[in-house]
């Protein structure tokens, strides 16, 4: 069976919803039987990966660290939307992880090889 | 009578700023909680009349969630909850965008 390309797509700040944490836990579970999963990053979505969250005091679960857990799951394609760091004044050298910066174009074409996409 | 607007949702995603500001009174304060707070941290089409707000000492960010989301806000005064509660008895009534 040829396994289908996935793409999840985070296009929600973290800690309003549940989106966020959803689905970076779906993406790590996923990994373990899927080899061909890309992430994107955009809009609202790029802020999910800004260093620096402490949501300690909204009494809401941590759980920007995982992200760091992406790696040794080998989800290594992560695709972070240029303009939305751009339009919101985002240094790429603030983000936790390592990415790679698309810009739209770059962006409509990888959405567009993708077999089922998955937006949060 | 003066009433607390209270904004909860990214500039990005909705008009909910916008239309807000267009229906505040001259007394009213906005008080930005939530996914609303990063209206004080990046600059977005309607940063220059939140700044104006600002300016006048009616704009207010909800500290916490500032902090959750790794911001530092730009302009408007950080909250703390107790803070919000105390605002809340200044006046008359809540609007929740």
């Amino acid at each position: 069976m040829i396994e289908k390309k996935i793409g999840i797509i985070n296009r929600t700040q973290p800690h309003g919803s549940a989106k966020g944490r959803e689905s970076l836990d779906l993406t790590l579970a996923m990994s373990a039987f899927n080899e061909s999963l890309s992430l994107f990053f955009i809009n609202d979505g790029v802020y999910q990966l800004l260093d620096g969250h402490n949501p300690k005091q909204t009494l809401q679960k941590h759980f920007q660290p995982l992200f760091k857990m992406l790696e040794l799951y080998d989800v290594e394609n992560i695709y972070v939307c240029k303009q939305s760091l751009m339009l919101r004044a985002i240094d790429p050298s603030n983000l936790l992880i390592d990415v790679t910066l698309l810009d739209v174009l770059q962006l409509k074409n990888k959405l567009a090889s993708q077999d089922q996409l998955l937006s949060f | 009578m003066s009433i607390l607007h209270t904004l909860n949702t990214s500039p990005f995603q909705t008009y909910a700023l916008q239309q807000c500001l267009v229906l505040m009174g001259e007394q009213d304060e906005l008080l930005l909680i939530e996914d609303g707070v990063v209206a004080a941290q990046a600059k977005h089409p309607m940063f220059e009349q939140l700044t104006l707000l600002a300016e006048q000492g009616r704009l207010f960010v909800l500290a916490p969630d500032l902090e959750a989301r790794g911001f530092t806000n730009i302009i408007g005064q950080q909250y703390s909850y107790h803070d919000f509660v105390q605002l809340m008895t200044k006046h008359q009534s809540q609007m929740a965008w």
